[in-house]
């Protein structure tokens, strides 16, 4: 496990909303918690920024080629 | 026409180019081996079959299918899609490195970009997706011999072959310019893994009925023993349509897909890449996508009135059977008689008579149907 450093101030305050949750076993459960939540949603719009390829004019073109080869259109 | 599952049409797949430059650079990154079922997974995501996924789980997805049938952003999502690793595997891997997902002989089939490392509970996710931990269960077996660790990331597809079976192989933005060029606004799609019955067929045609198109979409791929043979498959459905549906009116694609036999769930899952191929209804018979006596007989129709609307229509049918004194087909809903009228699809009296050689009773197959069969060499996954 990794140690990071927080302002004692900020601690403090993540002590209280730990302890007064019933959700959290410990302050680390709780900062771990949010921490995640935050980096996976950070993750996720990168991978979502990629846009997934549109299909063109010319793609079209092609996949109603392929679709005549195979029979599947006349 | 439909929108896809999650409003996008994913398409992962390179251009040519890039799947060069890729193909040249794969030696010099890290390899993770995957098998032929997670090689069809890969491309299946790629070309947009599990839109909007648009790579393996990450954690946050992955927990949440589990516990929630949703992906975490809400969308309805009910299997979870995951590449296991082992610890070793897993120690080389960093969040945002890339790496290239090669098949069982070491050919690059894409690449992966790594956004989550993460581990599971097996029985958790067993008893959740598959509602039993027992290992007799082929779908968790399949989960209990994955590998410790998950990586989560999105993917590119770097080969696009679509081997075997090529000629009945179409992506979802194939089977929608399919269908938009003949005219159908709204086409019934129809999951399979066995040969056509005569049930069968009365449940495509009932569906074609408040239709324009029929889909019939038989899943290929990894089965059990005593499963029908892809090829039988395909043969006899091809015939079913060339000679008994009006040409225009019914069309045949595969799915390479591994069965996960989760009954209600997968149920799910195959009505959304319905709904990706472009289907605006579904048909959903009883025990589907079941196997032995997990899932009660229709709870994969009523999964879906649990769940938020798929946008599509799910066609539920009771069991349908032959009825001597109506002379044809019919259901509990449709037909008066007793049971000794009514002559069901036996699947164990099909096998055996189609294994021995024999012809199916006509009010159960078609002769030619069976004819079709018998000629196979291989009628049955061994």
């Amino acid at each position: 496990m990794a140690q990071l450093n927080i302002p004692d101030e900020l601690k403090e305050k993540l002590d209280k909303i730990a302890g007064d949750s019933d959700e959290f076993s410990s302050t680390d459960d709780y900062v771990t918690y949010v921490l995640k939540q935050i980096a996976d949603k950070k993750l996720k719009s990168a991978e979502d920024e990629k846009q997934s390829e549109v299909y063109s004019k010319e793609d079209e073109a092609k996949i109603k080629e392929r679709l005549k080869n195979l029979g599947y259109l006349d | 026409m439909i929108d896809p599952h999650g409003n996008i049409l994913v398409n992962r797949v390179l251009k040519e180019e890039d799947a060069n430059k890729w193909r040249e650079k794969a030696s010099n990154l890290p390899q993770i081996k995957i098998g032929e079922e997670q090689v069809k997974d890969v491309k299946n995501i790629a070309r947009g079959v599990y839109s909007p996924l648009k790579g393996f789980m990450n954690q946050a997805d992955f927990e949440s299918v589990v516990k929630n049938m949703t992906l975490a952003d809400g969308t309805v999502w009910p299997i979870p899609f995951v590449l296991d690793i082992d610890e070793k595997t897993k120690s080389d891997l960093g969040i945002g490195e890339q790496v290239i997902l090669a098949d069982e002989d070491g050919n690059p089939i894409a690449v992966m970009n790594v956004r989550d490392l993460y581990q599971y509970d097996e029985k958790d996710v067993a008893q959740n997706v598959f509602k039993t931990t027992e290992e007799a269960h082929p779908g968790v077996k399949m989960l209990y011999d994955m590998d410790d660790w998950l990586v989560g990331g999105g993917i590119e597809l770097i080969d696009n072959s679509k081997d075997p079976f090529q000629e009945y192989n179409l992506d979802p933005s194939e089977t929608r310019t399919l269908f938009k060029e003949k005219g159908w606004k709204t086409v019934a799609g129809f999951q399979t893994r066995n040969t056509p019955h005569k049930a069968h067929e009365y449940l495509q045609r009932c569906a074609l009925e408040i239709t324009d198109g029929l889909f019939v979409n038989p899943v290929i791929g990894k089965k059990k023993s005593g499963d029908f043979e892809d090829q039988v498959i395909l043969d006899s459905y091809q015939h079913l349509l060339s000679e008994f549906f009006p040409k225009n009116r019914a069309v045949m694609s595969i799915l390479p897909l591994a069965m996960r036999y989760a009954g209600p769930r997968e149920a799910v899952l195959h009505a959304i890449i319905r709904k990706n191929y472009g289907c605006t209804h579904f048909i959903v018979g009883r025990d589907h996508a079941g196997v032995g006596d997990y899932y009660g007989t229709f709870e994969a129709q009523e999964i879906f009135d649990t769940i938020e609307d798929l946008g599509m229509d799910i066609l539920k049918f009771e069991h349908s059977f032959y009825c001597r004194k109506c002379g044809g087909m019919g259901t509990a809903k449709t037909c008066p008689h007793d049971k000794e009228d009514q002559v069901g699809p036996s699947g164990t009296i099909i096998r055996d008579m189609l294994s021995k050689g024999e012809l199916v009773p006509e009010d159960i197959m078609r002769p030619e149907i069976s004819e079709t069969i018998i000629k196979s060499d291989n009628i049955f996954v061994e």
